[in-house]
């Protein structure tokens, strides 16, 4: 995120917004580019109405132009009755909200907010999530969070990225999916301490975790492959398995999936076994009625995850190289605004490059997880907006009366 | 640009600060200027019973060493300390721009520094004429060498988040490049009745300005250290070199040949000599070149060092 704001520079690959390269035309990047950092930036000594005044001026506006945004940031954000309060004064959710107003005085394209939502009441986050959700029909929004519910709720798309690499990505709906092909069955089985290796043998179970167990039986949670149906007949297997040993079955309770539990077992499948435990996640996602919400999420287990969600307008597109086979990941561009739809055949990449991207990452974490993000960002923003205008021409094609789709 | 310097501007008014450096300056100049007599004039302005702005100019160049600091220090420190570091790098407008808007504002506040302490000439014309050409002259002497300082300080502001070792090390830069103008006078004066004060004196000063560099050039305790010890050895092999020779095996000695060499390069270091220059009010002259340079410099410096901070 950093990278993308101009604020730290990419130790390699590029990165572009709305069209511009970060390294090649910072100022063109930054002119686009409304930022709340992770700590508002905001001086205490100021009034709001005069810090306000002073990000315009500083974004180069001036005069009725100025007093226009003024006015209009303030009652977006809810600061009128604190406008003429010292910053330094106001609770944090206030300074948050001056901080979102800061980055929106210019009317930026490009709206990136690191952990909008953290360290606030329930109430404060709420709103900023009402906020957020207006801002997206006119923006695209990125926003890194660690509480994956937020993710949910307000993202239509989601990106996961740990220790530098993409772990997952796409919309909320994907990963629903995602999770439902990967369940859990815990059981208690009396007698049953040895049962470890031979329940590791039943076709479609990945994983077999051992439990704490009340003295004298065996318990196990069973991580299985297949969706429900696949996870009946592994319970059924289990039964079997328990009656041909003449154990008896206390329990068998296929788990409930969240998608908290979809994240860790993502993390836990593409993770390469050196990357640190660190999980920063983005997202990208279309506006417009058809988009799906872009996504998010983090892991509220793992203290270094950050996750984040990206709303575009306009469309991302890959650059010319990138779906060349051959190209390193690292060159990949975030193009947000100005792509022709048609320009590119419709191709994700996004697993393929998961590797390239792991071997590009260290030392310099977010700067190839900005790149790792982008790629993948691209490709599911391409998806989407194939889906959208077919849905858009099945619309059409209803309308006229014509035939079907 | 202008946006930064109103910014920085209502940073300095709008809050005690701006107005407690005013008033604690302009307190220890009039103090100073009325009770030390540094020209050799015959006692404090009581005793001699003239009023001069002399002691004033005299002095300048040490308040300002300790207080110029104190206005540069916020500078940078207090946006690195808070998050408006990030936003101010993600502003569209070119770090330079933002260096010099912050400049500019010290400038102006430098500016109503010194037009404060304007009562004490303003209070002359009640007791009789003042010649107010070496007085404006004076004045313009102490806002050049305000401005070297100011860009000094700007550029250590630009190295930590940390206000009073910001104000610290510009102080002990500030103080250092003072005090070489010195260098005779200690090296003779001292010299003569102890010579080991010389040793230290001479020895001391640019280990300070290595161990700030050092600090500058990445907080790298082994580095700075190093260069710590470089800059010991370095400089008991000048003074070594250039040490006052014995005469008559007594402890009375005198400068060496090398030793005027050593204090004629340090005395064109030193702010003092050229200080002094543009005071008698010789405009154009290597003084303003070198207060130009320095303020060139340190500026530059400043806007390369934060724009290094990027790739880091």
């Amino acid at each position: 995120m950093k990278v993308l704001t101009t604020y730290i520079s990419a130790s390699e690959g590029t990165a572009r917004v709305a069209g511009f390269d970060v390294h090649a035309q910072p100022n063109e990047v930054r002119r686009r580019i409304g930022y709340l950092p992770e700590t508002p930036p905001l001086y205490g000594d100021m009034t709001v109405e005069a810090f306000l005044t002073f990000a315009g001026r500083a974004r180069g506006l001036g005069g009725l132009k100025l007093k226009q945004r003024l006015d209009a940031v303030i009652d977006e954000t809810g600061l009128s009755r604190k406008r003429l309060s010292r910053v330094a004064e106001l609770s944090k959710g206030f300074k948050q909200r001056t901080g979102i107003a800061q980055a929106l005085i210019h009317d930026p394209e490009v709206l990136i907010l690191d952990e909008p939502t953290s360290g606030l009441d329930p109430m404060q986050i709420i709103e900023i999530r009402k906020l957020i959700d207006r801002l997206r029909e006119s923006k695209c929004i990125i926003f890194s969070t660690h509480i994956l519910q937020e993710a949910t709720a307000v993202a239509s798309r989601l990106v996961i990225v740990s220790g530098g690499k993409k772990v997952a990505d796409g919309t909320v709906d994907d990963l629903a999916q995602k999770s439902s092909d990967r369940q859990k069955v815990r059981l208690l089985v009396r007698g049953g301490e040895a049962l470890e290796a031979p329940l590791r043998g039943i076709t479609g179970v990945t994983a077999v975790d051992r439990l704490n167990p009340p003295q004298g039986f065996g318990r196990f949670e069973v991580h299985t492959r297949g969706g429900a149906a696949g996870t009946r007949l592994i319970c059924e297997r289990i039964s079997e398995l328990c009656r041909t040993r003449g154990l008896n079955l206390a329990e068998l309770a296929p788990q409930t999936q969240t998608l908290e539990d979809t994240f860790l077992a993502l993390l836990r499948s593409k993770q390469a076994p050196a990357a640190p435990a660190a999980a920063p996640t983005q997202a990208t996602a279309q506006p417009g009625a058809q988009a799906t919400a872009p996504v998010v999420a983090g892991l509220p287990d793992d203290p270094d995850a950050t996750a984040a969600a990206t709303r575009v307008t306009g469309r991302p597109t890959e650059s010319e190289n990138y779906n060349k086979p051959t190209q390193p990941a690292s060159e990949t561009s975030w193009d947000l605004i100005d792509a022709d739809p048609k320009a590119q055949p419709l191709g994700s990449k996004t697993e393929t490059d998961l590797p390239a991207l792991a071997e590009t990452h260290d030392p310099f974490a977010t700067a190839a997880a900005s790149g790792a993000l982008t790629a993948a960002d691209i490709a599911a923003a391409r998806r989407e907006t194939e889906r959208k205008e077919r849905a858009l021409r099945e619309q059409q094609s209803k309308k006229s009366g014509g035939g079907d789709s | 640009m202008r946006a930064i310097l109103r910014r920085e501007l209502s940073g300095y008014f709008d809050s005690l600060m701006g107005a407690g450096i005013i008033g604690a300056f302009v307190v220890l100049m009039m103090l100073l200027s009325l009770l030390l007599d540094p020209m050799g004039q015959g006692g404090d302005w009581f005793k001699r019973g003239e009023l001069s702005m002399r002691t004033f100019f005299g002095i300048f160049p040490w308040v300002a060493a300790v207080v110029v600091p104190a206005v540069s220090m916020r500078l940078w420190s207090e946006d690195r300390r808070q998050a408006t570091f990030e936003l101010l790098m993600t502003l569209p407008i070119p770090t330079w721009k933002i260096c010099l808007g912050k400049y500019l504002a010290g400038l102006v506040f430098l500016a109503a520094m010194l037009g404060a302490t304007l009562a004490m000439p303003l209070m002359m014309t009640q007791f009789g004429q003042p010649d107010w050409g070496p007085v404006l002259g004076g004045y313009f002497a102490c806002f050049v060498l305000g401005a070297a300082f100011l860009a000094i300080g700007l550029f250590l502001s630009g190295l930590t988040e940390n206000q009073a070792l910001a104000f610290f090390l510009g102080m002990m830069f500030c103080l250092g490049l003072v005090g070489l103008g010195e260098t005779r006078t200690f090296l003779g004066d001292l010299a003569r009745s102890q010579p080991n004060a010389a040793l230290v004196h001479i020895v001391t000063i640019p280990i300070v300005a290595l161990a700030i560099l050092a600090a500058a050039a990445g907080r790298d305790k082994a580095v700075g250290a190093a260069s710590a010890a470089l800059g010991l050895v370095v400089n008991t092999g000048v003074y070594l070199w250039a040490a006052p020779a014995p005469l008559d095996g007594k402890t009375v000695r005198e400068m060496t040949p090398q030793g005027e060499a050593v204090v004629a390069a340090l005395s064109q270091i030193s702010v003092l000599d050229h200080f002094k220059e543009i005071e008698r009010g010789v405009i154009y002259s290597n003084g303003l070149v070198f207060f130009g340079s320095l303020v060139v410099m340190f500026v530059l410096l400043n806007v390369w060092s934060l724009e290094s901070r990027r790739y880091s």
